[in-house]
């Protein structure tokens, strides 16, 4: 039966999509290694990737990571007749074994600094038997324990890999100074001891209730439904397009244009940004002589602009769609709602571009120090453009109103990002790369133009009301 | 609260609730419930969105473990090995693994409940609901009422004893509705479907159990039901005026 149940928990997870991301941590890994080795970074660049990603690795499974069920396993594995000395050990493994493939290939690229003598071999063993420190994340998170104790074992898993590097021998890494049989032996302690603590965590727990209330942690707030009671109408409409991004995609065939809409939280745009700001910056500082000796300095700037205006169009492109029946429902004038909407807009594109601004800030310190006081324009450039594209946008012809459930401008980025707004955009940022101190007249030259759209009343009715007309009719 | 320990009951009906309660955070989602239900009834679980129905289930097949009272499946608790071999519990919106075929999904999950003759039993159960020439198909590419039909043909897989099935014929088509009318019809199984759908406990079930605000408020046959349609009232106004009266 254990077998049977781990063949399901392992087949079920270990899908082509999970394995994609698995090859694309592992060529990302082996590149970062292979640039960072050439490239003027310190010694033992090898041992400090490893670290990191063994510190991320742990810190992120305890705080916030723990046992994998999905609705499937709630729906009909915890509701089939199986023991639970049989189904904890098997979501243990699977667990593991997910999490194991995943730090092995983001580990990887660190064998090749270690090339030259066995330890490399050494460093792949223990990275899989330190994944026994799992456990006691996941019991963690399976006994619902608060966020305090979850950050405070993170730290000492911190401070246990970190040892390593100030000659304490029994670290995670200390095979790497040499201290390969001591390193062995605290290994194998945690191992242990982890295992232990796992078990008198969950000991008391009444599995499989546990584990089904795992996938709903958030039970308490299950029926909360009034985050938009008395709230104005104005709170309304930016609280709610603030939180929700919309992505649209578009497939035409016959003459008919189909439209998917799809919607996440801004919340989960800012862990993506987050992770993307985050290999931005790790490509800057590995192919930094390659960038700077093209773009210079100020470039990094300017890709961090672009990257962020960009995306924020992109998570834009579903704006609007499926509105007109809110709409009808709205007792302000449809000019009101519409500028309330892009205001929202304007704070989600700043709200996403503060990875971007902090990867800025940080790679501004790292290669030269300058240009400190612009990264706080660059805050608010992409917010600023993200209003212009959204007021300009309602100047395209919207040919597919006429099939579509939808208001005539849908603000969408796959339309409009070529046109022209884009080059000039483009143009004001290749002037700036020439001439840094242009940022601040095209800031304030394009923030005076968008005022001055915003305050148009003639644009917003002429260019609406005519529209909307067209999508009603 | 009783110990999680103990195994054999006195009572060895399908389902014995006794009190029994349970609350997310402030909200009582089941308040003071109980219930008995004897081999072979078919009960149907009333009641109005978010009056319990689903919280209940969820407790009856183990997945929940109440507040207060008592809950047992032939005797047994909810959450133990002996229970769950005797149910067959489809969830409402229920979710097959995506990443395993049709098949694949039978094949697993029917080997987990050890079905006997599961291959015979893939073939009858893929022949009836007509899951057959999509077999080889992953889930994510069924049509919502497709993906429902493998939810319903995985949940009674290993014939369970004791069917618990919230809204069991949503998104099929009526054709579909009828088939799995008859088949359930076949089954030597007792069953508790939870609905909102006053035709569905009409057609198959014999008594109806009406739940509001998480507690019951009335219990009884469909011909009492019936007999309470007087001065012109539809069954519909009967039911819906017994949840309101509670409030």
């Amino acid at each position: 039966m254990f077998i049977k149940v781990l063949k399901l928990l392992v087949k079920s997870r270990f899908s082509r999509y999970f394995l994609l991301i698995v090859f694309f941590i592992f060529i990302y890994s082996l590149f970062t290694i292979s640039f960072g080795l050439v490239t003027d970074t310190p010694d033992n660049f090898g041992s400090y990737y490893l670290a990191f990603i063994f510190l991320l690795f742990l810190i992120s499974a305890t705080v916030a990571g723990g046992l994998s069920l999905t609705a499937a396993d709630r729906d009909f594995l915890l509701t089939s007749p199986v023991k639970n000395i049989t189904l904890i050990p098997a979501f243990f493994i699977s667990q593991a074994l997910a999490s194991s493939l995943i730090f092995v290939a983001a580990a990887s690229g660190a064998l090749i600094d270690f090339r030259t003598d066995q330890l490399g071999l050494l460093a792949g063993i223990l990275a899989i038997v330190c994944m026994a420190i799992l456990p006691i994340s996941m019991s963690l998170n399976m006994a619902g324990k608060n966020i305090y104790i979850k950050v405070g074992f993170a730290g000492v898993e911190a401070a246990w890999v970190v040892s390593s590097f100030f000659g304490f021998p029994y670290g995670a890494l200390s095979f790497i100074n040499g201290s390969g049989v001591d390193s062995s032996i605290g290994v194998i302690l945690v191992t242990v001891v982890a295992t232990a603590v796992a078990s008198q965590t969950i000991r008391a727990e009444s599995l499989p209730f546990r584990i089904s209330s795992f996938s709903s942690r958030n039970r308490n707030s299950y029926r909360k439904t009034y985050s938009f009671t008395d709230t104005s109408v104005t709170g309304t409409i930016l609280k709610l397009n603030f939180r929700q991004v919309d992505f649209t995609s578009r497939a035409a065939s016959m003459g008919n244009i189909r439209v998917r809409i799809n919607r996440v939280s801004i919340y989960m745009m800012f862990i993506i940004m987050s992770v993307l700001a985050s290999i931005f910056t790790s490509l800057i500082i590995v192919y930094q002589k390659t960038f700077f000796g093209f773009f210079g300095s100020f470039g990094v700037y300017l890709s961090s602009v672009y990257i962020t205006w960009f995306l924020s169009l992109m998570l834009s492109t579903g704006t609007l769609s499926k509105e007109r029946a809110w709409l009808s429902f709205t007792s302000i004038p449809i000019e009101n709602y519409l500028k309330k909407v892009l205001y929202a807009k304007m704070l989600q594109t700043l709200f996403v571009s503060v990875p971007f601004v902090i990867s800025s800030l940080i790679l501004g310190i790292y290669v030269s120090g300058t240009y400190f006081t612009l990264t706080v324009i660059l805050l608010f450039f992409p917010a600023i453009f993200s209003g212009i594209n959204f007021s300009l946008s309602f100047i395209r012809k919207p040919y597919q109103i006429l099939q579509e459930d939808l208001l005539p401008s849908t603000y969408n980025a796959s339309q409009f990002a070529i046109f022209p707004i884009s080059m000039t955009m483009l143009g004001i940022l290749f002037a700036i790369t020439i001439f840094p101190v242009t940022i601040i007249p095209a800031f304030i030259g394009s923030a005076a133009f968008l005022y001055i759209l915003i305050r148009n009343r003639n644009y917003w009715q002429k260019r609406l009301y005519y529209w909307v007309e067209m999508g009603y009719q | 609260m009783e110990s999680i320990a103990s195994s054999n009951f006195e009572n060895s009906d399908p389902l014995f609730m006794e009190s029994v309660s349970k609350s997310y955070g402030k909200i009582k989602a089941v308040d003071n419930f109980s219930m008995t239900i004897k081999v072979g009834d078919r009960v149907a679980l009333l009641g109005e969105n978010g009056a319990g129905k689903s919280t209940t289930l969820k407790i009856i097949s183990g997945l929940m473990k109440p507040d207060n009272g008592r809950v047992r499946i032939f005797g047994y608790l909810p959450s133990s090995f002996e229970a769950k071999k005797m149910i067959g519990y489809l969830p409402e919106d229920p979710s097959p693994y995506l990443n395993l075929s049709v098949r694949e999904n039978l094949e697993y999950i029917g080997s987990i409940r050890q079905t006997e003759n599961l291959e015979s039993r893939i073939e009858e159960l893929l022949d009836i609901l007509s899951l057959g020439s999509m077999e080889r198909q992953k889930p994510l590419s069924l049509s919502r009422g497709n993906r429902q039909k493998l939810c319903l043909a995985l949940s009674i897989i290993h014939n369970p004893r004791f069917a618990i099935m919230d809204e069991p014929l949503n998104y099929l088509d009526i054709p579909t509705q009828e088939v799995i009318f008859q088949y359930f019809e076949r089954m030597n199984a007792t069953f508790l479907i939870s609905t909102h759908i006053l035709s569905i406990a009409k057609r198959f079930t014999t008594r109806i159990v009406i739940i509001s605000s998480g507690s019951k408020v009335w219990d009884g046959t469909i011909g009492e039901l019936e007999k309470m349609e007087t001065d012109g009232k539809s069954m519909e106004s009967v039911v819906s005026g017994l949840m309101k009266n509670v409030h």
